[in-house]
């Protein structure tokens, strides 16, 4: 009998993953967004309510990212960005400071190597924000993933680390400016749908090259379909807000990042088939 | 080729093979929707709608979005082609909408001053609210002071304690208009409320002391156009690269009357029709709220 568990669970791990790959087939017949963004908050929450160290937690969240990913990409879904460290988080501890750069620098690595998921998917890696602010160690792994990562187009993943959606609107206002003060383009030409399209997220989405305008709402294709927070917290805290300011659906669950699966992002999938096939009616 | 929109095709593109599997997508579908029902029915037999506690420390500011139930392309605009007839159903869905918008900001007005609000930013994507601004300082300037709108007609000692002690008016002052010259600033208006003693007037009630003038505020529909605005005013003013900062574009915002709500409220302006609010409730949306000062508002 003892010999046959590790079969039943073989079994078992084998039906789940048909069952999973079929669930994720069927909604794949269905609309689904091109750009979804996460927030991937309560790792230190779900380590400290179970006595692990908050390290623990972030590492925890690291895997729970890679299922998420793998997830989305399984679906095709061409633009994930995901908040992994905000400017103010400089001012968290030490330690967690460092465990967050470790984290940034070798698993995401180990995300771009042959074989793993974005090599697999061929998803491009984009680091956006302010990456003059990491470690030099780091900043060198960012433009190693980076590199290695250039040559594929079927997706893109953006880290915003570290970012701040105003920090990002306002470096889209001043290259704006500059366009103007070097002769680019004409006071006139400044609209909303430049500065946006200046937005680095946007710029990373728009790089892929086969994401139509949308010209329903003047925007190209940097804006978010689906926002998701988990934690049970209900604020943007400075991320994507412009991107997610018109008709983006905003989920903020109560599942703690480390948990969050695919039980948690079917129904915002699903709810998100529903809105597109009742707009494609007029309601 | 399949419709698409903003680039998200309507229809995935299906195979043929696909098609005997659709029927298990639907499946899948009623029993999401299914659930939903079941979890809403749940929340409403075990939630109790309890009021919050008297020291309830009220959010000072308070932001609402009103995004409109129907497509808003519906609703506004005028097609060339457009008939006699279609043009009336227009107007009229304009008047309704335009009288729920109006209706919902005093209602919110009322309450804001009740609960000791300080300032109540309101948004509305089709226009037809900002449009409806001076309508709207004419009702709040001609509203007697009167109990609430609530339909209770709760017995006189069981009535909700804020209208026991009295009735509640609401007086509209011309406050500072933050209007730009092209008329698509924030229209501000002051709100004082002001007390008229009845018999029933308690002396132990501390609400009336507490009453302080209201701060509404009927923000454009096209907002998104702020951050452009600043930025052709910086590049008119000659300002160098290197000193747009974050910090002086907020500052340019708030000085337009965009300052950071604690609370931003999404409630749909008009009811939705019974069979949609069988599906699941869609997840909220800002509908085009100023996004600048969003920072870390409750959502």
């Amino acid at each position: 009998m003892a010999s046959s568990h590790p079969v039943l669970s073989a079994v078992l791990h084998r039906l789940h993953s048909l069952a999973t790959t079929f669930l994720l087939y069927l909604l794949s017949l269905g609309p689904l967004p091109r750009h979804v963004g996460f927030v991937m908050d309560g790792n230190r929450r779900y380590a400290r309510g179970r006595g692990k160290r908050v390290a623990e937690g972030h590492s925890d969240g690291f895997q729970s990212l890679r299922r998420t990913l793998e997830v989305c990409l399984k679906l095709n879904i061409r633009a994930v960005t995901i908040y992994a460290f905000a400017i103010d988080n400089f001012s968290r501890s030490p330690d967690e400071v460092e465990a967050l750069m470790s984290l940034a620098r070798t698993r995401l690595l180990e995300l771009c190597q042959h074989g793993d998921l974005l090599q697999k998917y061929g998803v491009k890696l984009r680091f956006v924000g302010r990456v003059e602010m990491l470690p030099p160690e780091v900043r060198d792994a960012v433009e190693r993933m980076e590199q290695v990562t250039a040559g594929h187009k079927r997706g893109v993943l953006n880290v915003a680390c570290p970012y701040a959606s105003r920090d990002e609107i306002a470096m889209a206002v001043r290259h704006t400016v500059e366009d103007v003060y070097d002769g680019r383009a004409s006071s006139e030409d400044i609209t909303s749908r430049r500065i946006f399209n200046n937005l680095e997220t946007c710029r990373a989405v728009v790089s892929l090259g086969d994401l139509p305008p949308d010209p329903r709402l003047e925007l190209e294709g940097g804006k978010l379909d689906i926002l998701v927070r988990t934690s049970n917290v209900k604020r943007l805290s400075d991320f994507m807000m412009w991107q997610a300011s018109e008709d983006t659906q905003l989920h903020f669950v109560r599942t703690m990042w480390p948990e969050f699966g695919l039980s948690d992002l079917l129904p915002i999938l699903l709810g998100w088939q529903q809105k597109m096939w009742l707009r494609g009616i007029g309601c | 080729m399949t419709p698409s929109r903003g680039g998200v095709r309507l229809r995935p593109r299906l195979r043929l093979r696909d098609i005997p599997f659709l029927p298990l997508l639907l499946l899948l579908h009623v029993v999401f929707t299914l659930s939903s029902l079941l979890l809403r029915l749940y929340e409403a037999l075990t939630t109790s709608s309890t009021l919050p506690p008297r020291t309830f420390v009220p959010p000072k500011h308070v932001a609402l979005s009103l995004p409109a139930s129907v497509p808003v392309t519906t609703v506004r605009g005028r097609s060339r082609t457009e008939t006699q007839s279609a043009a009336a159903v227009r107007r009229r869905k304009e008047l309704e909408l335009e009288r729920a918008a109006v209706g919902s900001v005093l209602r919110a007005a009322r309450w804001a001053v009740r609960e000791g609000v300080e300032t109540v930013s309101v948004h509305e994507s089709s226009g037809v609210l900002y449009a409806a601004k001076e309508r709207l300082r004419s009702e709040l300037s001609i509203v007697p002071p009167s109990p609430s709108l609530s339909a209770s007609t709760a017995p006189l000692g069981d009535s909700d304690p804020v209208e026991s002690t009295g009735t509640q008016g609401l007086h509209e002052v011309p406050g500072d208009e933050e209007d730009t010259a092209d008329g698509h600033g924030v229209f501000s208006i002051t709100v004082f409320p002001h007390h008229t003693p009845t018999s029933l007037s308690d002396s132990t009630d501390t609400l009336h002391d507490g009453l302080r003038p209201l701060t509404l505020r009927i923000l454009p529909p096209s907002s998104s156009d702020l951050v452009a605005r600043i930025t052709r005013d910086l590049v008119r003013e000659g300002h160098k690269t290197s000193s747009i900062t974050q910090e002086v574009l907020n500052a340019r915002i708030e000085a337009a009357g965009y300052t950071p709500p604690d609370i931003l409220l999404i409630h749909p302006l008009t009811p939705q029709p019974f069979w949609r609010s069988l599906l699941p409730r869609p997840a909220p949306e800002i509908a085009g709220y100023p996004f600048w000062p969003l920072r870390v508002t409750e959502i």
